[in-house]
């Protein structure tokens, strides 16, 4: 069962997306949808598959892929399962950098006037700084995991209202457009999005797996890490940037969408125990299959309109995390 | 003796800070027309600015940070926890999500009415958090809070998203500000955080036994749920009205309590007013900086709370939390 909770889930991702793209202004059936993708379907439906429907819903998928990993790595260092990239801020700081990009380089129509290629890097320069930020105000004679989480809250907050002040401070036109950004949307993603995003999890997905061992060895506390010959401070730290990288590149073209950094490796620990050669690849589909579920709700519940994906992230993350506490009463925190 | 005299010169300087407020803007205002305001009103451009614009505002800042302060403080007590407070267990958020869900269904409500929907959306946040605060440590109470707050910040923005709610607005109701109030919107709010501010101190000696450990005040004879479930009704008023006047305003519940501490030690009787001036002074400059700093905008003055907030609560982890939680 343990080995093959990833085919399963590999199979409810893909049943989700097609549904996902059959799903719309024009519905059209699965069967029409797999027919387009074997490449047999009319040419109307193709355009409408490919063209319009799959770059959104790959790109979600991608994200989801990518914030479901930055939480494994995250909840391994700081070995507490409560801890969060957007808790700690670090999305945060991608999502400061971004909307200042937003704000600063787009241009009337609604493009940016700079190669979308800096998008994720300069997200990512962002949710590194924070993190050192994070990472030095917490170093006291070493960093205890709880100083960690305190001064991610801290900044989780200033982040935030960066952000509402970097959106107040730009023309309104532009606020309009970062006001769902905010939210975590996905609204308006053609192929150029998903080309951009996705080296960056094509490299950085597989060097978090080379890093499966030492993760779940972190999450045996720094002596026994250390015991068993890993050189902690400077894995903490490389793991760290791969966090923020992920998280970043996420943040970047998805916004604020929260709780699959924490749900993602959760449920993947339940299905396949602690060792996270399993867990990485198990976390990453369940948070590909959260955030296409999320967007597939948000666009279908009151359409036209649409629901930021970022909301019933939210509604399914909050309770699952308030069952985890409710679960973990009257343990001391570690 | 001497810190009431501390108190009385906070206070003085309180009202020094209430007048030079009268004075920023981006319209300047020499001192003289301020004062003609109230000697002889005239109803000329400057004198309605005062009166409709600053006036209102000097209030209401002082009054809702003096309510979130106390209200920070008698959360830190309940929950025996340094890092809760209104803002940090989504109390805050309850009520400001309460508010926006009935803006958009009853359009034609007035403050008196909203108020208690904003005092519903803060007491069943409280009763939720109450109910599954117990037997944990600080730390994941406080994650959980943060959760929750998170939670329904981000229904809110779903809900200006979707009623195509100005970006003002939106960040009205996700920060708070204590801009574009009429003085006439004070006076449904204000009784509400009198009871608030007098019960609180009717509930000081109290705070003090509850602060110490459960086991002492109940073996010293206080019905201790019942004392907390009163403290948390004045927890609900006080942050219920600072909400529905001001939105959810961050950092001042959770940091000015401590301050207090630093300066009048551990007894409720001398935190609960000294918690109420210095709230009041931070709110109040907070939104003398926010005017003051930009020309051309007015920063949300929960903006300008977190950017003050944040360092000092960054400090207080380095300083002393670390080891004590």
């Amino acid at each position: 069962m343990k080995r093959y909770i990833w085919m399963i889930l590999a199979i409810v991702l893909f049943a989700v997306m097609v549904i996902s793209v059959g799903v719309g202004e024009a519905t059209l059936s699965p069967f029409t949808v797999i027919k387009s993708f074997l490449g047999l379907g009319s040419s109307f439906d193709s355009l409408i598959i490919f063209q319009l429907r799959l770059p959104r819903i790959i790109l979600a998928a991608l994200a989801g892929m990518a914030l479901a990993v930055a939480g494994c790595i995250l909840q391994a260092i700081t070995r507490n399962s409560l801890a969060t990239p957007e808790m700690m801020g670090i999305s945060g700081g991608a999502s400061v950098a971004a909307v200042s990009i937003i704000m600063i380089f787009s241009t009337n129509k609604d493009s940016l006037s700079i190669s979308l290629h800096y998008l994720p890097l300069l997200a990512f320069l962002g949710s590194t700084i924070v993190a050192l930020c994070i990472y030095l105000i917490a170093w006291k004679q070493g960093v205890s995991s709880l100083r960690l989480i305190l001064v991610g809250i801290g900044f989780y907050t200033l982040m935030n209202s960066f952000v509402h002040l970097i959106v107040l401070v730009g023309p309104l036109f532009r606020a309009t457009q970062a006001k769902t950004w905010l939210t975590g949307s996905i609204y308006g993603t053609t192929w150029k999005e998903v080309v951009v995003l996705l080296p960056w999890l094509a490299v950085l997905i597989p060097i978090v797996y080379l890093y499966a061992r030492s993760l779940t060895i972190h999450e045996l506390g720094d002596n026994t890490a250390i015991g068993l010959g890993v050189n902690v401070k400077r894995e903490r730290f490389i793991l760290l940037l791969l966090c923020t990288g992920l998280t970043g590149a996420a943040v970047a073209f998805v916004g604020g969408i929260t709780f699959i950094g924490l749900i993602g490796p959760h449920l993947a620990k339940r299905f396949v125990g602690n060792n996270y050669r399993y867990v990485i690849p198990v976390a990453a589909l369940i948070g590909a299959i959260m955030v296409v579920g999320a967007d597939l709700i948000g666009r279908t519940l009151i359409s036209p309109r649409e629901i930021p994906a970022g909301v019933f992230t939210a509604l399914v993350g909050v309770p699952y995390f308030l069952y985890l506490i409710y679960r973990n009463r009257g343990q001391v925190s570690s | 003796m001497g810190k009431w005299f501390g108190f009385f010169g906070g206070l003085v300087f309180l009202i020094c800070l209430m007048c030079f407020s009268l004075l920023v803007g981006t319209r300047d205002i020499p001192v003289e027309m301020v004062l003609d305001t109230f000697r002889d009103y005239h109803g000329t451009v400057n004198q309605l600015i005062i009166l409709t614009d600053r006036l209102p505002r000097t209030l209401i800042a002082v009054m809702v940070g003096a309510s979130l302060a106390v209200a920070g403080a008698i959360t830190q007590v309940i929950f025996r926890n340094p890092l809760a407070s209104e803002t940090t267990l989504g109390i805050n958020g309850g009520a400001s999500f309460m508010m926006v869900l009935s803006l958009s269904l009853f359009t034609n409500w007035t403050l008196s009415e909203l108020i208690w929907v904003s005092f519903i959306g803060s007491g069943l946040t409280f009763l939720f958090v109450f109910s599954i605060g117990r037997g944990h440590s600080p730390l994941q109470l406080t994650l959980a809070g943060t959760s929750i707050a998170a939670l329904f910040s981000s229904m809110t923005q779903g809900f200006l998203v979707l009623n195509e709610r100005s970006l003002e607005q939106m960040l009205y109701w996700l920060t708070g500000s204590v801009e574009g109030r009429k003085l006439s919107d004070i006076s449904p709010v204000l009784p509400y955080m009198l009871i608030g501010v007098v019960l609180a101190f009717f509930l000081a000696r109290s705070l003090n036994l509850m602060a110490l450990s459960e086991e002492v005040s109940k073996s010293l004879g206080l019905p201790v749920t019942i004392y907390k479930l009163l403290a948390g009704l004045v927890v609900v008023l006080l942050a219920g009205s600072s909400v529905a006047i001001a939105g959810p305003i961050s950092f001042v519940g959770l940091l000015v309590p401590h301050l207090a501490k630093m300066w009048v030690g551990q007894d409720h009787r001398l935190i609960i007013p000294f918690a109420a001036l210095f709230g009041a002074v931070l709110l109040l400059v907070a939104d003398i900086i926010s005017r003051a700093i930009m020309i051309d905008q007015v920063i949300p003055v929960g903006v300008m709370t977190a950017v003050i907030g944040a360092p000092i609560f960054l400090y207080l982890v380095r300083k002393s939390w670390g080891q004590s939680l």
